[in-house]
């Protein structure tokens, strides 16, 4: 799950795997404004066959909440 | 250099996008932008043909935009793509200098009606009466006049979205009445006051497109709360689908002749083979899907579309069906050209495209079989080849799919195209086909089984024999016991070949019955079905027999060829395998032909023996 969530970040936000980290927030990535945000949810979304909630959407703040939330959907068997 | 950037994506999608291909695509493009060109100013042209668009709404058209720019792109254009606020813009537009520089070669107005008439869209703000027409006109003369401000000030075409049915409201037996009522009224409203009359604005009709996806899958609550976008990502792109439908004429790009395929497409089965009594096209099923494909192409020919036909059949038995077939819709007259004849299919459409005078990137080729379809785009890329389903039923649908047909007037001229072109039709005999089509069967991955006959394989050979018109040398119908007899016979040998490829199996398609006579072979019966005509296959099975004969101690293999008015296909075929004539009698139209065996060439090497 992380790496194709990381890949997806990469893709979107101009990044080589070894620039992320967990804190990484939109305060370090110039791409990540609400724009940003909305691809990467519908990238997520597609990827990975899940709906987040408009919640989890504002929840998402730094990279591992990007974890933690998917975590939940693909824990709870969907 | 995008679009080949762009197509490659999409062959590695098999054609299909999401809307996050749309935003991985976009980011590829730009990056390839500003590998050629690092230190952009604005105003440096990008690579394509320019296009500007300005995109007003009343809700974020960001993601819209990527979509857009993408397939922009992806038509050879280099789009520049604005947005503006709709409630901020109609202030604005009045002080000079608002839009800049910025010359649109298009305007996109959608306004969703939510906002703008709360009357209508919500029942907390639901008006009756005189108070809602009042309220519904006064709004709608705001957006008048904006798209009269917008045409003064830009003088270029106004694509205006409609507005979609009120999903929102309650209704319950009682209700529904007054919110159909107040939107039928805002719809004739839209009609007359922005519409009608007004020259180069033009109705996207957004409400089709929500009804046809369905309220329930178009609506994102999510989206709407959180970025005030009211649609699903995943709807984007049939919304760019529309846009484009109106880009691609006013940039030329749009598609003006459709040519058409015979059997299976414009009738059901093959007419070689069923019959004109055969072909199904009929009122009744299943004939009745054939009869309203042509009636929706009739509609597409009244609009302005070219049609011409691209089949492999004998043209005398298609002008019966067209003369004499009580249901044929279509009228030989409804065709700009025909070609009807046995060459391959891109040398054909070589030719209507020179025939007409239209290039062949304007031509789009409807075929129900994917060999021919491939072999259209190997060697003619530039067509647009559909891909069309397996069931006839949703022929109509595929083409309805495309957004290549649309002009953005409609001229005396475009109707009477047709008979245009059918006046200007030559007669011009018809050219050999020239490339090489190697490239093409090999791609197809053919393997074949060459085999004796066995029990297995007996009922498909008496039904080829009983059956087979058109690739079919003697066409003697022998029935199962007299086969049954040369199969017990020392004199008689029966071989039978069969052929996959990567489209699938194509089961027993040849089928030979030889007569022993000494050292000679003679082809009593030789035939392939018509499903693999053109494929080369005579070469192969001959050549197969040529083999066997030759192990056999046989000196010489004896070919005869029997005219049919159905087998015009292969009257050629021992001629061009290298035979020699050597006999043809006053009495009867029989021709003889030998081969004298021990050289007879391998067969292509693009065809493998089958594994099992």
């Amino acid at each position: 799950m992380k790496e194709e969530a990381d890949e997806i970040f990469c893709a979107l936000f101009d990044l080589e795997p070894e620039d992320l980290n967990d804190d990484l927030s939109p305060d370090q990535v110039p791409e990540w404004d609400s724009i940003g945000h909305m691809s990467l949810v519908s990238g997520l979304e597609s990827q990975f066959g899940v709906q987040l909630s408009t919640g989890e959407i504002l929840e998402i703040q730094q990279l591992k909440d990007v974890y933690k939330v998917l975590e939940r959907h693909l824990s709870s068997g969907q | 250099m995008i679009r080949e950037l762009i197509l490659e994506y999409e062959a590695k999608k098999k054609g299909k996008l999401c809307f996050h291909d749309y935003v991985l695509l976009e980011k590829k493009i730009d990056r390839a932008l500003k590998n050629e060109n690092p230190d952009p100013v604005p105003g440096d042209p990008i690579p394509g043909i320019p296009f500007r668009c300005m995109i007003i709404t009343n809700f974020t058209a960001e993601m819209v935009k990527k979509a857009l720019r993408v397939e922009c792109f992806k038509l050879g254009l280099a789009p520049e793509v604005v947005s503006y606020e709709y409630f901020g813009i109609v202030s604005r537009l009045g002080e000079s200098g608002e839009g800049g520089g910025f010359q649109p070669d298009l305007i996109i107005l959608g306004l969703l009606g939510d906002e703008i008439f709360p009357h209508i869209y919500q029942d907390a703000g639901a008006a009756n009466g005189t108070d809602l027409e009042e309220k519904t006109r006064e709004e709608l003369e705001q957006v008048a006049a904006l798209t009269g401000m917008l045409k003064d000030r830009f003088k270029c075409p106004l694509l205006v979205h409609n507005f979609h049915y009120p999903f929102d409201r309650q209704t319950d037996p009682f209700g529904a009445s007054s919110v159909f009522q107040s939107y039928a009224f805002l719809n004739s409203c839209f009609s007359s006051n922005i519409l009608s009359g007004k020259k180069g604005v033009y109705c996207l009709d957004y409400n089709k497109l929500v009804n046809k996806t369905g309220w329930d899958r178009w609506k994102d609550e999510r989206q709407w709360y959180l970025f005030k976008q009211p649609f699903h990502n995943d709807c984007i792109p049939s919304l760019v689908h529309e846009y484009m439908r109106f880009i691609k004429p006013l940039k030329g790009k749009n598609k003006k002749c459709l040519v058409l395929d015979l059997d299976n497409t414009l009738w059901g089965g093959v007419l070689g083979e069923a019959g004109i009594d055969g072909i199904q096209l009929e009122p009744q099923s299943p004939g009745n899907i054939f009869l309203d494909f042509q009636k929706y192409l009739k509609a597409l020919a009244n609009k302005g579309i070219i049609l011409a036909i691209c089949s492999k059949n004998n043209e005398s038995d298609v002008d019966r069906v067209f003369q004499e077939h009580p249901f044929m819709f279509l009228k030989k007259k409804d065709f700009a050209a025909t070609k009807i004849n046995w060459q391959d299919k891109p040398q054909n459409i070589r030719e209507i495209s020179e025939e007409i005078g239209i290039g062949m990137d304007s031509i789009v080729f409807v075929d129900d079989n994917p060999r021919e379809r491939e072999l259209m785009r190997e060697m003619a890329p530039e067509v647009l080849t559909v891909e069309l389903p397996e069931d006839p039923a949703l022929y109509r649908a595929a083409l309805e799919g495309l957004n290549d047909f649309d002009a953005l007037t409609r001229t005396e001229e475009d109707s009477q195209r047709q008979a245009h072109y059918q006046a200007k039709k030559s007669r011009d005999s018809l050219k050999e086909s020239s490339g090489s089509l190697d490239g093409f069967y090999k791609n197809l991955k053919m393997q074949i089984a060459f085999k004796e006959i066995q029990p297995a394989s007996f009922d498909r050979i008496c039904q080829l024999v009983k059956k087979t018109n058109q690739f079919n040398l003697t066409t003697r119908r022998y029935s199962e016991d007299e086969i049954s007899r040369f199969v017990d016979s020392p004199d008689y040998k029966i071989y039978s070949l069969k052929m996959v490829d990567k489209y699938g199996d194509n089961g027993l398609i040849g089928a030979a019955i030889v007569h022993i006579q000494d050292a000679a072979w003679r082809l009593d019966v030789f035939l392939l079905s018509c499903r693999v005509i053109g494929l080369t296959l005579e070469k192969v099975f001959i050549s197969k027999l040529a083999a066997e004969a030759n192990q056999r101690q046989a000196q010489k293999l004896v070919g005869v060829y029997i005219p049919s008015p159905k087998n015009g296909v292969c009257q050629n075929m021992y001629r061009d395998l290298g035979f020699k004539h050597v006999e043809s009698r006053e009495d009867t139209p029989e021709e003889v032909w030998e081969y004298a065996l021990g050289k007879f060439p391998d067969p292509p090497d693009y065809v493998q023996p089958l594994q099992d």
